[in-house]
C-alpha cells in the first residue's frame, strides 16, 4: 500500500485535533446543564467559536457598538486571527481548520473507495463553473439579513452548527436537512458545502486573490503530467496557471512538490516567484524516488 | 526573493497563530464566549439605571435574575413550578419552554378585544400560549414593577400569576390586563381568587411603569404606552387613555388608539408613513439602522428602551 506523503498525514492531524477539540467543546457545553464537564476541555457555544459568527457581527458592531444576538467576543478574535492567516497564506482555515471541512473530506474517503477515479467528477464542468458562484450569493445575503435582522439567521440553515449540535434537539430541520445533503453529497462530490454553498469560504476565497504566499507552479520544470490537477480536492487547474489564484484553493498542500507533483521545487507555496529554467534542466535527478509521474 | 513555505512549519504556523492569538486574547481580557450575564440597565425615563427585563436570555439562570433584578430564586422556582427542583438556581429561562410544552396550548383564553370595541363581550377561543424565556420577561417585570411589552402569544402559568397576586405586586388594573394571558397547567391549583376567564381585558398597551405594585392605589401613568406586540397587556383598561390617543370624547374610542408600532414594525414601515429619515434619526439620536430592521430588536441591541422609542416614533405620525 502507497505510503501517505508527510504533508497529508501531518494536515490531517491537525485537522483531526481541531475536529476534536470543537466537538468536545460543544459537548461541554451542553453537559453543563447536567454538572458534567470533560476534563481538560472548555465549554462554549458553537456560535462562540465560529469565526463567521464574527464576519456577521461586523456591520451592527460598527453601526451601533454590539455583536448580533449569541455571538460573543471569541468570534471576533478568531475573525482577526483567521484573516491574518488568510492574507498570509490564503484560506488554509478551510483546508487545515474547519471541522465541518474535515468531516465532508473523511466522508469523502468513502465516496473514493466506492467510485475510484469517477469521485469528484460527477458534476458537468460547464454546470459545475456557475455553481462555484453561488456561495457568494449565499455571503450577501447572509450578511445583509444578519445586519437588518440583528440575529443569527444563519443557524437556521447552518450545517455545522448542526453537525456539532444535532444532539441537542435545537437544530432546526432546515440545518439538520441541509448536514444531510452536504454528507451524502460529500459521498460524490469532494467538500460540496465548501464548493456551493459555504459564505465564509467564499469570504475567504476572495484573499486568494492578493495572499503573500500563493501555491505557483514552475512552467519551466512541469512535465505537464496533471497529477496537481487529480489531487486538487476542488478541482483547479493547477497544471496550466502560474501562481493559483483561484478563489476555490483552500491551501490543502495536496498538489505541491510535498505531495502530488512528482517534480521537486515545481509546485510550491511561496512568497516571490520562480527563476526561469530551460527545460532541459528537468532530469530523472529531479524527481524524488518513489515519486512516478501521474500517479 | 522567494521563500517557500513547506507543510510542517506551515501546520505550526496554523496551529501556533490559533492558539497564541487566543491566549493573547485571553491575557488581554477580550476572550469571551459566553453572555457575561449582566443585565442591560435602561437608559431613559422613569427606570432609568435599572436592569432591563427584556434583556432576559434564554441562558439566564434564576440565580442570574435573582443577582440581576432581585427576584428570589425561591419566588421564580415558586412561580414557574420548580420548587422540587435539586438546585433551583440553576433553572434556566429557556428550561420554562420545555417544562411547559404543550401545556399551554389547549387552554381556553379569552381573545384580546380590541378598543374600540368597548362594548364587545370577549370571544372564549382557544388561543395557544408560549410558556417560556419571555413568559419570565414579562414575570420579572411585574415583580419589579417595570413596563414590558410581552411578545405576541406569550402566556404565563397560574402559579405566576397566583404567586404576584400573593406578593402583591398585581394591581387591580395590572390583574385585569394579565388575566387573558395567565394559563392553567397540569396540576396547578386554581389562584385564591378564580380565573375569571370572561373578564374584559385591554391587551393594547404594556405594562404601565407607573402601577408599581399591588396594594397601592392604581394610578393612570402620564404616559402609558401602547402596545409593543398583539399580546401586550394593558392596565389601561376601562378608562384609562394610551398616550397619543383620541380624546375619547362622548365615550367613544377611536382608530388613533390602535397600536402603530408592535413588536415586529420595522423602521421601513414607519417610513411608510410619511415620517422622514431625518425625523427618526432626531427620536433615535443616532443614524437610522437598516430601514428593514425591526424597531424592538434594535432598541434591545442598543440599550434603549422600547416603549420610550415606540411612543416618540407613534407620535411622528401625521
Amino acid at each position: 500500500m502507497k505510503k501517505k506523503p508527510f504533508t497529508a498525514r501531518l494536515r490531517f492531524g491537525v485537522q483531526i485535533a481541531f475536529l476534536i477539540l470543537v466537538a468536545l467543546t460543544s459537548l461541554n457545553h451542553s453537559l453543563s446543564s447536567y454538572g458534567i464537564q470533560i476534563p481538560f476541555f472548555g465549554s462554549a457555544s458553537l456560535h462562540a467559536i465560529c469565526p463567521f459568527g464574527g464576519v456577521v457581527s461586523v456591520y451592527q458592531f460598527v453601526t451601533i457598538g454590539s455583536l448580533v444576538q449569541k455571538v460573543h467576543e471569541a468570534s471576533l478574535v478568531l475573525m482577526g486571527i483567521a484573516f491574518f492567516l488568510v492574507i498570509l497564506v490564503g484560506p488554509a482555515f478551510c483546508g487545515w481548520v474547519c471541522p465541518l471541512g474535515t468531516v465532508e473530506e473523511l466522508i469523502g474517503k468513502i465516496g473514493r473507495r466506492i467510485f475510484k477515479k469517477k469521485y469528484n467528477t460527477f458534476v458537468p464542468p460547464a454546470i459545475d463553473r456557475y455553481l462555484r458562484y453561488l456561495r457568494y450569493g449565499v455571503l450577501v445575503w447572509v450578511v445583509y439579513v444578519t445586519a437588518t435582522s440583528m440575529k443569527l439567521v444563519f443557524a437556521e440553515y447552518d450545517p455545522y452548527y448542526a453537525l456539532f449540535n444535532f444532539w441537542t434537539g435545537e437544530v432546526p430541520l432546515t440545518a439538520m436537512g441541509i448536514l444531510a445533503l452536504t454528507l451524502i453529497g460529500s459521498l460524490f462530490i469532494e467538500r460540496p458545502f465548501c464548493k456551493y454553498a459555504c459564505p465564509y469560504g467564499a469570504l475567504l476565497g476572495l484573499f486568494n486573490k492578493v495572499r503573500i504566499f500563493t501555491i505557483r507552479r514552475n512552467p519551466s520544470t512541469c512535465i505537464n503530467c496533471k497529477a496537481c490537477d487529480r489531487a486538487c480536492p476542488m478541482n483547479i487547474e493547477v497544471s496550466t496557471a502560474g501562481p493559483v489564484r483561484d478563489h476555490q484553493c483552500i491551501t490543502c498542500m495536496k498538489c505541491t512538490s510535498e505531495a502530488a507533483c512528482p517534480v521537486q521545487e515545481t509546485v510550491e507555496l511561496m512568497a516571490g516567484s520562480f527563476q526561469v529554467k530551460p527545460i532541459e534542466n528537468v532530469s530523472a535527478g529531479n524527481i524524488p524516488a518513489g515519486k512516478e509521474a501521474g500517479k | 526573493m522567494r521563500t517557500y513555505l513547506r507543510s510542517t512549519p506551515l501546520g505550526i504556523v496554523i496551529v501556533g497563530l490559533f492558539a497564541g492569538g487566543i491566549l493573547l486574547s485571553q491575557a488581554l481580557g477580550w476572550w469571551s464566549t459566553e453572555s457575561r450575564k449582566i443585565a442591560r440597565k435602561i437608559t431613559t425615563g422613569e427606570f432609568a439605571g435599572k436592569a432591563d427585563p427584556a434583556d432576559i436570555r434564554g441562558s439566564y439562570s434564576f440565580q442570574d435574575i435573582e443577582k440581576n433584578f432581585g427576584v428570589p430564586v425561591k419566588i421564580l422556582a415558586q412561580a414557574f413550578a420548580f420548587e422540587q427542583e435539586k438546585d433551583p438556581g440553576a433553572v434556566r429561562a429557556k428550561d420554562l419552554e420545555t417544562k411547559f410544552a404543550g401545556a399551554a396550548e389547549t387552554h381556553p383564553q379569552t381573545q384580546p378585544q380590541a378598543q374600540t370595541q368597548p362594548q364587545a363581550q370577549p370571544q372564549p377561543a382557544v388561543q395557544p400560549l408560549e410558556i417560556g424565556t419571555d413568559a419570565l420577561r414579562l414575570f420579572v417585570a411585574l415583580y419589579v414593577g417595570i413596563p414590558y411589552s410581552p411578545k405576541e402569544g406569550t402566556g404565563i402559568p397560574e402559579s405566576a400569576f397566583r404567586v404576584l397576586k400573593e406578593n402583591g405586586k398585581l394591581s387591580p388594573e395590572k390583574e385585569k390586563a394579565i388575566l387573558p394571558l395567565v394559563v392553567k397547567v397540569g396540576k396547578d391549583t386554581a389562584p385564591s381568587g378564580t380565573i375569571p376567564t370572561g373578564e374584559k381585558a385591554e391587551p393594547s398597551a404594556p405594562i404601565s411603569p407607573s402601577v408599581p405594585s399591588a396594594g397601592g392605589q392604581p394610578e393612570k401613568s402620564p404616559t402609558p404606552q401602547s402596545s409593543g406586540g398583539a399580546a401586550a397587556t394593558g392596565v389601561t383598561s376601562g378608562s384609562a387613555q394610551p398616550a397619543g390617543s383620541s380624546t375619547g370624547t362622548g365615550g367613544s374610542s377611536t382608530s388613533t388608539t390602535e397600536p402603530l408600532i408592535k413588536g415586529k414594525t420595522t423602521f421601513k414601515e414607519v417610513l411608510a408613513w410619511g415620517v422622514t429619515k431625518a425625523q427618526i434619526e432626531k427620536v433615535l439620536g443616532c443614524p437610522m439602522p437598516a430601514e428593514g430592521t425591526v424597531i424592538k430588536d434594535w432598541c434591545a441591541s442598543v440599550g434603549l428602551e422600547f416603549g420610550t422609542i415606540r411612543d416618540a416614533l407613534q407620535k411622528l405620525k401625521p
